[in-house]
């Protein structure tokens, strides 16, 4: 009886799945699901903005410029946030303007992730002269000005959404290529590696579907913390009036439009730099979050 | 119990029912329960057992080293006159290193390696006013000679990546010695080491031991360092000691079930038979979630039945002098298993 | 008996593993022999172990019997032709490996069955049902309930993972399995189930076994055929009960006695450091374990002994190249006292 394998009862499964665990942690991570709410309601309103928004973002209403919002003196319902100084309302821009947002974000955030994913886990898995390229090329990206250069393609190029997205895209790549690199050495001299170019797995594939299932959590973390960056630059250069062109709404416009009436309406300009912030923050808590529920549950 | 009667006239470690709970993802762990014993003065104690047994974190619980997430209680734990389980962090610093040292398992990670290994020995006889920088760096010169390290006092300056494993350990080894300290806990000492390096370093032990009057804690999983090194044992199972006994007793006549398994599944020294099968223990460790009640080994054992599974513990019964197991089986039907066992192939 | 006909299955001969190495800029680059002129002939059904420290090139050897990493001189042959020759696809119907550690050599991002089936999907083009049947096939083969087929190998024991990737080795049915310490990151009760598996499917399906091991009782049990390595040669080659009982080679001597019995009447003998294992990238000249033998004389320093039948035994030792002279000259033959 002593030499029989292990009788099947005796194989239980200590521990539950990893989805199951994820799931578990996700319930008592509140950090995860405060940043899942704001991106939520960010998302919400960027893709029904048109159904959300009380009126059209770009009607003017000279007549009604600089109306109090509904908490001040004199305001009402029908202008939540007030009006800005052209009467337009406050609370459609800022619902409009989370497109721009959640655009130009997302989308420098997944492009500079694609391009320096791609090119960190080539250097990091096929070492060599090729690596050593990459981190020639990465050194120069590190050198160089980021955000000056984003100006000086702005002012070429000019500020439309296509534009400003990609411009944005080049700035990031390299932080995603360096973690990435380091995460591809890592996982690459492990034994499952191994084996699977032993059956002969082609690099596509030990790259795609071996490596990269593994390194996904530090590029999600990088990848929010690129997006909130994206972000507040774009609200920098709309700010400077280098970025989207007004009359589209977009937060860093609303910064920029308010200045003027900065001291004697602050909620003008403080209402659209709390959203700004807000998402960041949301954007960074979804992304440790994340990171917190998929850390490889490991040994035992 | 047999470790109950003060087996050691003055034993200078003393553990009763010490109690480690980690809290986990997945519920409360209870890591160990209910471990007691006692170490004699210039004795080595080994503690055996596979992984999630619960023998490094008893040590660990001991030294003050244990994770946030896990708490220990114990009736008490009494160390050189001290209790020492919840010592406030500065006292359990002037014990640490001084009376009580501890050799971890990697030699790799063990030594700091932006500092040189004569700034690591003598910080240690430094930090517990031992004695003037020149007293720190003789005794360091004379330790790392009498672990068998040439040019003792040009090492000094070395890094520790200039060292190879086993001569990091033999560092990490008379670092643990340089305040002279009354017990070592020596946690899987040679496991990473390569086979012919682990008995040289096993044998320097045990000669550091004899000289200096120190008693170690040796905590392996492996029976051959047990019973090349030890005086007596203790076997851990799922967090309990099912079995204690003076080392040669326990090779000679294991009374729990676990014991008796374990040894057999060693694949053994003698000339096999070709076609025989290593004896196996069916099945695996329990999951230790929430409270655990009666034997943990009840579902691998082959003598197990109903009674097995209540009460709070089993108690330790005694076999003879200093030996203890905790099994409700009879004398006789552990020897008469222990005698089948032997008497199958190999 | 494990059935050992004596068709030679895989063959070394003169297999050489070099790495450049650079010694500072201005030095000239010198050579790393991770493997260094080592002839070998393993037997259909045969268990054949490598045994020796860190150091000693089995590592790299593993590399390269797996196609994983060229030899940069002397051949390998499977079943008679090239390892060179052969595609990827067909050798991993010839060879598969297993590894030492269990947590690494399974993808944690997929599941039991994702990973077990990995080398039939890679080089069989078979449907998915296929592919299933064939994974459930091998999953009840080495006793693992095909009720973890979904299950992740971050929810399994040590033993457990081991299983399947000793089930992921055998799926595409190779010939030959590399066993790279399978049983050393393992629990000693595990071990023991896990060994008494390979022996029963190596006896089942007819496999060659390469076997390598630092845990010479697990050699001792297991295998019958044991190569000592040291520093990247072959230093002692036979069958396993001759080198056991009466060791030749002086470093294979060391290594038994280094064994520690679970035995209390065991003694430790006295310490006696001898300098420890020398650096790979500056091995001695001549003998390359002339530093550390007690019976080392002039020539052993010199000239690099040669491979020598010794009473059924290959042994690479100045001392039984010529036995009556080296006694004449020396008083006393190397022997396991």
């Amino acid at each position: 009886m002593s030499n029989a394998p292990a009788p099947l009862d005796n194989m239980d499964l200590p521990m539950p799945s990893p989805r199951q665990q994820s799931w578990e942690m996700a319930k008592r991570h509140a950090g995860l699901q405060i940043g899942a709410l704001i991106v939520l309601i960010a998302l919400i309103w960027a893709i029904f903005a048109p159904l959300l928004a009380p009126s059209d973002p770009y009607v003017q209403d000279l007549a009604n410029r600089l109306a109090p919002t509904v908490w001040q003196e004199g305001g009402s319902w029908e202008h939540v946030f007030g009006t800005d100084g052209f009467g337009r309302d406050v609370l459609s821009r800022l619902i409009w303007g989370t497109q721009v947002t959640m655009v130009v974000g997302f989308g420098a955030a997944v492009i500079s992730g694609i391009v320096g994913t791609t090119l960190g886990m080539l250097g990091g898995y096929l070492g060599g002269r090729i690596d050593a390229l990459m981190i020639f090329v990465i050194n120069v990206k590190l050198a160089m000005p980021g955000v000056l250069i984003a100006l000086s393609l702005v002012s070429i190029f000019g500020g439309s959404l296509l534009s400003i997205t990609l411009i944005l895209s080049l700035l990031f790549w390299d932080r995603f290529a360096v973690v990435t690199r380091t995460a591809t050495q890592q996982v690459r001299t492990r034994e499952f590696i191994a084996a699977a170019e032993v059956s002969g797995a082609s690099r596509a594939w030990i790259l795609f579907r071996e490596i990269l299932p593994n390194i996904l959590n530090q590029i999600i973390v990088i990848g929010s913390l690129e997006m909130g960056i994206a972000i507040l630059i774009e609200a920098a250069l709309s700010f400077l009036g280098l970025g989207i062109q007004p009359p589209t709404p977009s937060w860093g416009i609303l910064v920029s439009e308010a200045r003027d009436t900065m001291f004697f309406m602050p909620h003008l300009i403080i209402i659209p730099g709390l959203a700004i912030c807000i998402l960041v923050i949301g954007i960074n808590l979804l992304g440790d979050g994340i990171r917190d529920i998929t850390e490889p549950q490991g040994r035992n | 119990m047999a470790q109950d009667k003060d087996f050691c006239g003055d034993p200078i470690l003393s553990v009763r029912n010490l109690e480690v709970v980690l809290k986990t993802a997945v519920g409360e762990l209870q890591a160990t329960r209910g471990i007691s014993f006692d170490i004699c003065p210039g004795e080595t104690f080994a503690i055996v057992g596979e992984s999630g047994c619960g023998k490094s974190i008893s040590s660990m619980a001991l030294m003050g080293l244990l994770p946030r997430i896990a708490k220990a209680r114990a009736e008490h734990c009494v160390f050189d006159g001290h209790e020492i389980l919840n010592m406030s962090r500065r006292q359990l610093s002037g014990i640490r290193g001084n009376t009580l040292s501890m050799i971890f398992q990697d030699p790799m990670t063990s030594l700091n390696p932006v500092y040189t290994i004569g700034d690591q020995l003598t910080e240690v006889f430094l930090r517990h006013g031992k004695g003037n920088a020149k007293e720190a760096r003789d005794r360091a010169v004379f330790l790392l000679e009498r672990v068998g390290i040439k040019n003792a006092s040009e090492r000094l300056n070395a890094y520790p990546h200039q060292l190879s494993g086993g001569l990091r350990q033999r560092v990490v080894i008379a670092m643990a010695m340089m305040c002279s300290p009354k017990l070592i806990i020596a946690d899987e000492p040679t496991t990473a080491l390569d086979v012919t390096v682990q008995m040289r370093t096993l044998a320097l032990l045990s000669e550091l031991q004899k000289e200096f009057g120190l008693a170690i804690i040796l905590i392996t999983h492996d029976l051959g360092v047990v019973a090349s090194l030890s005086d007596r044992v203790a076997v851990m199972y799922a967090g309990q000691i099912v079995e204690t006994a003076p080392t040669r007793q326990l090779f000679a006549d294991p009374m729990h079930p676990y014991t008796q398994g374990l040894i057999q599944c060693i694949p053994s020294y003698a000339p096999p038979n070709a076609d025989a099968e290593l004896h196996t223990i069916p099945g695996m460790v329990p999951a230790l979630i929430g409270r655990q009640k009666g034997c943990a080994f009840r579902n691998r054992c082959a003598l197990a039945d109903g009674d097995c599974a209540k009460g709070d513990e089993i108690l330790m019964r005694e076999f003879g002098a200093g030996h203890g197991y905790r099994c409700l089986r009879s004398e006789d039907a552990l020897c008469e298993n222990w005698r089948s066992l032997q008497g199958e192939p190999a | 008996m494990l059935d050992v006909t004596n068709d030679v299955v895989l063959s070394l001969r003169n297999v050489e593993v070099a790495f450049p190495l650079r010694k500072g800029f201005f030095a000239k680059p010198g050579l790393l022999r991770a493997v260094n002129d080592v002839s070998l002939d393993v037997r259909r059904g045969e268990f054949i172990s490598i045994v020796g420290e860190s150091g000693c090139g089995k590592s790299t050897l593993v590399k390269t019997l797996l196609g994983l990493q060229p030899a940069t001189a002397g051949t390998i042959s499977i079943n008679g032709k090239d390892l060179g020759d052969y595609s990827r696809k067909e050798l991993a119907h010839q060879v598969q490996p297993i590894f030492q550690d269990p947590y690494s050599s399974l993808n944690p991002r997929k599941s039991v069955a994702a990973n077990i089936a990995l080398p039939l999907i890679l080089s069989e083009g078979l449907k998915p049902s296929q592919v299933r049947d064939r994974v459930l096939e091998i999953m009840e083969m080495v006793s693992l309930p095909t009720r973890l087929e979904h299950t992740y190998p971050s929810q399994m024991s040590g033993g457990q993972r081991q299983r399947v990737a000793i089930a992921r080795a055998l799926i595409t049915r190779p010939k030959i399995l590399i066993c790279d310490e399978p049983t050393s990151a393992l629990d000693v009760s595990v071990q023991a189930q896990i060994l008494n598996l390979l022996r029963d499917l190596s006896r089942r399906l007819n496999l060659t076994s390469v076997f390598i091991s630092h845990d010479l009782s697990v050699v001792r049990h297991l295998t019958q055929r044991v190569a000592v390595m040291y520093l990247g040669r072959v230093v002692e080659l036979g069958e396993s009960e001759h080198i056991f009982r009466t060791p030749r080679h002086p470093y294979t001597q060391l290594l038994i006695r280094s064994i520690l019995p679970p035995d209390p009447e065991h003694r430790l003998p006295p310490v006696a450091w001898d300098g420890g294992g020398p650096d790979p990238t500056n091995p001695p000249s001549g003998c390359h374990f002339n530093t550390r033998c007690p019976y080392a004389t002039d020539i052993c320093r010199i000239e690099r002994p040669p491979m020598v039948e010794a009473e059924g035994v290959r042994v690479a030792c100045h001392a039984w190249s010529d036995p009556e002279a080296w006694r004449a000259a020396n008083g006393e033959i190397p022997q396991l006292s």
